[in-house]
């Protein structure tokens, strides 16, 4: 046996993070996809109760309400350093960079270092991004979740999501049918990643807590247990992490997130958050 | 909180029909079905990230649940079930780039693709912010051979144990350490030529 693997470097490790619970960058249509694969396996005979509707497993991202929100922004915005920074303007441009990866370090480091004089400025487009985004969180009134399941043939009218999902979306949650279910535990950990994202831990923790209360043992409990403990990790209670990760091998000694928690438990035990690891 | 009632009782929550997204199907029979609905997000994204177009996609994932179809009984009961779908589109991601039109010459393809996705949950920002992200790490993994990309994905970023991604791959748990380890030096390094690209004047 050869020594272990380390556990990434923190400034790839936030990058995985977003990756790891990112919905496709295209929706696919499943009904189709599956009508074509058993075109050619040959019909697979009809017991197939898989029509659009049992298409939509965990995560299929059937919460989507299209492109519609920021759609425009999304199509300057599309990416590629390049296109992106001719269609807004380098600083805009760079301040969402900078906030994208705060929390990696890495970019906003190499940013940094690339920007020289400019820096400054670009703080200040950053925070003021910060602050509008937080004001309009604070402010818009509770919206009314969008039809989970709903065909999204339309686009929504793109609510103004606050980060965290308000006791009263939570009860219209609660008030939708079951097969809303999954949307609605979904809904809880993307406001905890989102708060995440922002640094907002503790945003994201209550995010967690209320998952955890209302679906112990969700669909998505695992997804949740895996976040909480990163969450544990990265604010420095390796402590606490540590017990739950046990319990989480305890209940899912299979689970494929055992060996990376136990690596990121492991560096974090090694070394204090402020140094990333060698490689 | 309420950990201790978040018990055992995962298992039911199968017993619905719901393999359990990271976790193992009870028994070793799979059902096409049951596999596709849980698990055909997992294969496009794998897909993707394995540097599939988003043009593609479909295309090829369709390959993927073709060739999983006759190989349902390879499954091993009892391992889990996300190295072993990896592998077929690992495959279906080779066959794809040996393709002469399909080889990456459209590095910039993230450039004109990605848009922000929003259920609703998040703001707009967010999604912006997630979709830039998103864009940063896969171009970044163009700068990679599919073999080096193959165990950054499935190690590194769906977390399997090296071990099962070795098994999965049929190759050597040392290959998949020092594919990875290979990987995140290829990866940081194309990172920051994309970030200093990015800051630099025009």
């Amino acid at each position: 046996m050869s020594e272990p693997l380390e556990p990434p470097p923190d400034d790839l490790f936030a990058l995985y993070e977003g990756e790891r619970w990112a919905r496709p960058g295209v929706e696919v249509d499943k009904a189709q996809l599956l009508a074509r694969v058993k075109a050619v396996i040959g019909g697979a005979g009809p017991g197939s109760g898989s029509g659009p509707d049992s298409g939509s497993g965990p995560g299929t991202g059937s919460e989507t309400a299209g492109a519609g929100a920021g759609a425009g922004a999304g199509a300057a915005l599309s990416g590629g350093a390049s296109s992106m920074t001719a269609a807004l303007g380098t600083k805009a441009a760079i301040a969402i960079a900078m906030s994208s990866l705060a929390i990696g370090g890495v970019g906003g480091a190499m940013i940094d270092r690339a920007l020289g004089p400019e820096r400054e400025v670009v703080r200040e487009v950053v925070h003021e991004v910060v602050r509008v985004e937080v004001r309009d969180a604070e402010e818009a009134p509770a919206v009314p979740p969008a039809p989970p399941d709903a065909p999204r043939v339309e686009p929504a009218p793109a609510p103004e999501g606050p980060i965290t999902v308000t006791p009263r979306e939570e009860r219209a949650l609660e008030e939708t049918a079951r097969p809303s279910t999954l949307a609605a535990e979904r809904r809880l950990l993307d406001a905890a990643r989102a708060a995440r994202a922002r640094g907002r831990d503790a945003d994201a923790e209550s995010a967690i807590a209320r998952h955890r209360r209302r679906f112990p043992d969700g669909a998505l409990a695992e997804e949740r247990d895996v976040l909480s403990i990163e969450i544990l990790v990265a604010s420095g209670r390796v402590d606490e992490a540590r017990r739950e990760a046990d319990e989480l091998e305890r209940r899912h000694p299979d689970s494929l997130y055992n060996a990376r928690i136990a690596r990121l438990i492991a560096g974090a035990e090694r070394a204090p958050r402020t140094s990333t690891p060698e490689e | 909180v309420t950990r201790s009632e978040a018990s055992s009782a995962s298992a039911s929550a199968s017993a619905s029909g719901t393999i359990r997204a990271v976790g193992k199907p009870a028994t070793g029979r799979l059902d096409f079905d049951d596999v596709f609905s849980e698990h055909s997000d997992y294969v496009i994204r794998s897909l993707e990230r394995l540097g599939v177009r988003r043009r593609d996609l479909e295309d090829v994932a369709q390959d993927v649940f073709v060739a999983l179809h006759g190989r349902l009984e390879g499954y091993e009961a009892g391992r889990p079930i996300r190295p072993w779908l990896f592998a077929f589109a690992f495959r279906a991601a080779g066959n794809y780039r040996r393709l002469a039109r399909n080889r990456r010459e459209d590095v910039d393809r993230m450039g004109t693709e990605l848009e922000p996705r929003n259920d609703g949950s998040s703001s707009p920002e967010d999604e912006v912010l997630r979709a830039e992200q998103r864009s940063l790490l896969l171009a970044a993994l163009e700068a990679l051979d599919l073999e080096h990309r193959a165990a950054i994905v499935l190690v590194d970023i769906d977390g399997a144990s090296p071990r099962d991604a070795a098994d999965a791959l049929g190759i050597p748990v040392n290959t998949i350490y020092s594919r990875v380890r290979n990987g995140r030096r290829k990866l940081r390094e194309a990172i920051e030529t994309m970030a200093d690209g990015r800051g630099g004047r025009r």
